[in-house]
């Protein structure tokens, strides 16, 4: 369309006039409240649609699936070609000079050996070539108080706001300079952390650890936690196990059981809040209850979750409760804890519930105190004001002039996250100013400007039960991923070059079209921040040091601490493209408040995408996929000179690394042909006694299947003092289709993993509400007092987790757990959580 | 130059999981992810996107056809799906909002090729308005204003920057107002 002419009503000539974009605060043109009228309009045209017409079967959506996929294959030659030439163009064209405004300090190319096009085979670099500036552009300065606090935001906001607020080339404004992911993640950067830290590999423990209480028929130390990254820090999870109880979460409901002997009874349940409330919607459209996770220490739990929720009393409007018409224009990003009282383990309470601003990062536990990191958009919700006359320099100069009038009127309360206590967020409780959630004096931000959003870790005493915040210490930006050892905690922050405005709006000039899809940015201004911090027992987490390398961190298992030596995988490459250039491991050590780097290596995988990297004491280990897959040993013994010490190429990959023993690397992933598609779960052990020369000892196939393990690591389970690893498969082809678990018993020395047996979890069919009845998945009709008959075509129901307890193996599914034996892996009991109809 | 990969045109990026970059094909994971799943998701799935659909193009018919073509286009991805209903709903509106450029060539000469099937019970100038406006801006105001979804993630939904959805919006309210207001 063109450009919409302005009208005579809205913009006499000469006498520029501006407007609130929510047509909430109007400054000088009278707002008619049509987003109202328009949300109105289109929640009632779409029940237009409803209720006359089914879903058509859905094999025929899996029909035009196949036509695709053979279209796809067809282009894949060509555009893999094409995917090298972009990138080759890419790498060669100059770096500087090529954005406007404000670029970070250190130069466009900081580690010294990022995107150098045609550099042979993998090699080290020693020490000396990091550019020392780095560390001291992102380290952290604190804010003496709310007053210097807002003296710098303002000073940098108003750097930066433009005529449509922080609308920057690379909306990274607002977004406080983070990283737009693509679908990957729900929000910017923070979001993909938790979705990413699901696909990982990194240094875990090689037996499991757990807070253990009171004593039991089971012995506390043959209990298994599920997979963490690191010993003796426990994460999130959707069941925790100790000795006397095993506790579930599982489509909203918290589920106890309590363990007779080896064998769990169901013992009770309590339904967490459902996001059903005009105040609160789900994150992601889906099943709200899919993001919850649980912490246990002592007879307390704390649920994680998140929800949009109202921010404040609704506007003075009617309520639009009505499911998907809602309008959510007042909801911000929050992340809820909600405390649960487990004393009696039949009759679990809900106690207290926290609603922080902010998005859910990432959670750890240690000796009973959670670190809950929070990250915070702060920015998005200022008032800003647009020009009345897109591309009219008068105009958007008036915008900017009022827009940095807005950013000046901006309290402390609109750059602080803040929290709010209440079960229900009544428009009572909303009425009332929440608490700010991180005290300036705790507040630092970078030296070099990173980004408006605020990363905060939050302190909770689970153990007393508590869920309310304390001893937060906040970070001016926006929360990449998170790493912690038992004694420290590692941030990064992941930003892109900032712009400060330059007076001119791209693409709205009147008389040109609107911008076309966007450029992201070079990959090369995509630089990462890392923060360390002190974690003590109890108290405060206190800010040590920082560094900062330019690329991406692959996922929160690209991090590890040994030795005092910090170790970071990141990728050097567009985020946004078909292909990723290259890979480096860098080694830091703290010194003098700063992390300053002691070494790289790179050339690791080029053109080729990361799919996991692992920490094993002194050796790294990194598979990269294309068509093969290069499982890489890197030297780390000594840090300054890191090299790669092995390379063994394979057909297919590993999604997940996982130390099985001295010198034994299990690794499940995909087999794939020659041509790179995949073929099926393929589950290897490598032997890595030699970090020279790797080896592939064993390997079991199961064709057209996946494992959730190859998303989330916390599926996986390896138990040392029997040395079983538990492996969950679905696999959708064949006669007796596996939809399980296989357990492997992996000796030291063997040549081979042995197939221990399969578990396999009984479906439970789904239930409907009594009285309601309801279709479920395979034309299976439920009556009307709940009960569903078995499906047609009983296969098992997929395997969520696999925990120890005592000398039997627990595995999760929907439906409940299935006990077997630890030594054979024979089924023993299968319990429902719930109730028989 | 390197345009951000949208789902109705090219492979999505689907980062965390399997991971599709890279000219890797997960074909066979997808179909070993589980049918079962699938199909819930689809019979849950398919109406809110039908609706999505619906008032993106203001055509039943039509809505119907795009949103079976994404849901082909999940289904094939399914294995390494993390986020099947962002994914989903970026697929719909990126699809209408082509359907949608493609029939704007027709718009002129033949109006009423464009309501076909519409139920006019009752005249209606705001979505009649809608109808006016450019694809991409309509879906970006149903995006806004039906799904509720913030900026940050209307940009994900339509590949684009977050300062284009702002003016997108504004644009598109701007016009609306001009329109049903003068």
């Amino acid at each position: 369309m063109s450009p919409n002419a302005p009208s005579a009503s809205d913009a006499p000539e000469n006498e520029p006039k501006v407007f609130d974009a929510s047509g909430a605060m109007d400054t000088t043109v009278s707002i008619s409240g049509i987003e109202g009228r328009l949300a109105d309009s289109l929640g009632r045209r779409a029940s237009d649609v409803d209720g006359t017409r089914a879903a058509p079967p859905v094999a025929r959506v899996m029909d035009r699936s196949r036509q695709l996929g053979a279209r796809r294959q067809a282009l894949r030659g060509a555009v893999s070609v094409a995917a090298v030439l972009v990138v080759l163009a890419l790498l060669l064209v100059p770096r500087t000079g090529d954005r406007p405004g404000g670029d970070v300090a250190g130069g466009s190319d900081a580690t010294g050996t990022g995107g150098v096009a045609g550099v042979d085979g993998p090699r080290g670099d020693g020490a000396g070539r990091a550019a020392p500036n780095l560390a001291l552009a992102s380290s952290l300065q604190p804010f003496g108080s709310c007053d210097d606090f807002l003296g710098w935001v303002r000073t940098e906001a108003k750097k930066r706001v433009g005529p449509f607020g922080f609308t920057s080339r690379d909306s990274s404004g607002s977004g406080g300079g983070f990283v737009e992911d693509s679908f990957s993640s729900g929000r910017g950067g923070a979001r993909s952390d938790r979705e990413q830290s699901e696909n990982q590999s990194r240094l875990s423990p090689l037996d499991q650890s757990q807070t253990r209480y009171a004593t039991s028929p089971v012995d506390e130390a043959s209990v298994s936690g599920t997979n963490t990254e690191e010993v003796g820090v426990d994460e999130p999870d959707i069941i925790k196990a100790d000795p006397r109880r095993v506790i579930t979460l599982l489509n909203g409901v918290l589920t106890t059981y309590s363990l007779d002997g080896v064998t769990p009874r169901l013992a009770g349940s309590v339904k967490l809040p459902t996001f059903d409330s005009s105040s609160m919607s789900p994150v992601r459209g889906g099943d709200p209850s899919a993001e919850l996770s649980l912490l246990l220490a002592g007879d307390r739990a704390v649920v994680l979750s998140e929800a949009y929720v109202a921010s404040g009393p609704p506007p003075g409007q009617a309520d639009r409760s009505s499911g998907a018409s809602s309008y959510y224009g007042r909801q911000v990003r929050t992340t809820i804890l909600t405390g649960v009282d487990l004393t009696d383990l039949a009759a679990p309470k809900l106690t207290e519930t926290v609603h922080i601003t902010g998005s859910y990062v990432s959670a750890r536990v240690v000796g009973g105190k959670a670190r809950v990191v929070v990250s915070s958009d702060t920015a998005t919700d200022l008032p800003f004001l647009y020009p009345s006359i897109s591309g009219d320099k008068a105009s958007e100069d008036a915008a900017v002039a009022a827009n940095q009038r807005v950013i000046d009127n901006a309290g402390i309360e609109r750059w602080v996250p803040t929290y709010r206590t209440g079960s229900a967020l009544t428009t009572e409780v909303l009425a009332k100013p929440p608490t700010p959630l991180v005290d300036c004096a705790n507040a630092r931000h970078p030296t070099e400007f990173a980004g408006f959003g605020m990363v905060s870790v939050v302190s909770l005493d689970v153990a007393a039960g508590s869920v309310t915040p304390v001893d937060t210490v906040g970070v001016v930006a926006t929360a990449d991923k998170v790493y912690a050892t038992p004694e420290h905690l590692y941030m990064s922050t992941t930003r892109v070059a900032a712009p400060e405005y330059d007076g001119t709006t791209p693409g709205t000039t009147v008389g040109t079209v609107l911008p076309g899809p966007s450029t992201p940015n070079p990959a090369e201004s995509v630089r990462t921040a890392i923060h360390k911090f002190a974690v003590p027992v109890s108290g405060r987490p206190e800010y040590r040091a920082s560094g900062e390398l330019t690329g991406v961190l692959l996922n929160d298992f690209a991090l590890s601490e040994h030795d005092g030596v910090l170790r970071a995988a990141t990728t050097h490459a567009s985020l946004y493209g078909t292909t990723m250039a290259e890979s480096y491991v860098t080694t830091f050590r703290e010194d003098g408040g700063a992390l300053k780097q002691l070494g790289q290596v790179g050339g690791l995988g080029r053109n080729e995408q990361i799919q996991s990297v692992r920490f094993v004491g002194t050796v790294g280990y990194v598979v990269t996929f294309r068509q093969i897959d290069p499982l890489y040993t890197i030297d780390l013994a000594d840090p300054v000179s890191p090299k790669v010490a092995g390379e063994l190429k394979l057909l297919g990959y590993s999604a997940y690394l996982h130390p099985v023993g001295p010198g034994r690397l299990l690794g499940i992933g995909q087999d794939a042909t020659a041509q790179g598609q995949t073929l099926g779960t393929k589950i290897s052990l490598f032997d890595v006694a030699d970090p020279a020369t790797p080896k592939e000892l064993s390997t079991t196939t199961v064709p057209m299947s996946s494992s959730i393990v190859e998303q989330d690591y916390r599926a996986f389970l390896w138990w040392g003092p029997t040395s079983l690893a538990m492996v969950p498969v679905r696999q959708a082809v064949g006669t007796d289709p596996l939809v399980g678990a296989i357990g492997f018993r992996i000796e030291a020395d063997a040549p081979a993993a042995a197939e221990v047996g399969r578990v396999v979890n009984p479906i439970m069919g789904l239930w409907c509400p009594p009285g309601v009845g309801c279709v479920v998945p395979g034309g299976v009709t439920c009556a009307a007092n709940g009960e569903c008959p078995p499906p047609e075509n009983p296969i098992g129901d997929p395997i969520l987790r696999s925990v120890v307890v005592g000398d039997g193996v627990l595995t999760l599914s929907a439906g409940g757990l299935q006990a077997s034996s630890l030594a054979t892996l024979a089924p023993r009991a299968w319990v429902p959580n719930r109730p028989s109809i | 130059m390197r345009a951000r990969t949208r789902p109705s045109d090219q492979d999505p990026v689907v980062r965390p999981g399997g991971g599709t970059e890279g000219g890797q094909e997960i074909n066979a994971a997808a179909q070993a992810h589980g049918s079962d799943d699938f199909e819930a998701f689809y019979l849950a799935q398919w109406q809110p996107m039908v609706r999505l659909a619906y008032l993106a193009l203001g055509s039943r018919e039509r809505a119907e056809d795009v949103v079976q073509d994404a849901f082909a286009r999940v289904h094939l991805r399914w294995g390494a799906m993390v986020q099947p209903v962002a994914y989903l709903r970026a697929a719909v509106v990126n699809a209408c909002r082509d359907d949608g450029r493609r029939l704007a060539r027709y718009r002129h000469r033949e109006p009423s090729l464009l309501e076909p099937e519409a139920v006019e019970d009752q005249p209606d100038e705001l979505w009649d308005a809608l109808s006016r406006l450019a694809p991409r801006q309509r879906a970006a105001l149903v995006l806004r204003y039906y799904e509720g979804l913030q900026e940050p993630e209307i940009a994900e939904a339509l590949g684009v920057r977050r300062g284009t959805v702002k003016s997108l919006l504004h644009r598109a309210i701007q016009q609306l107002r001009e329109e049903i207001e003068p």
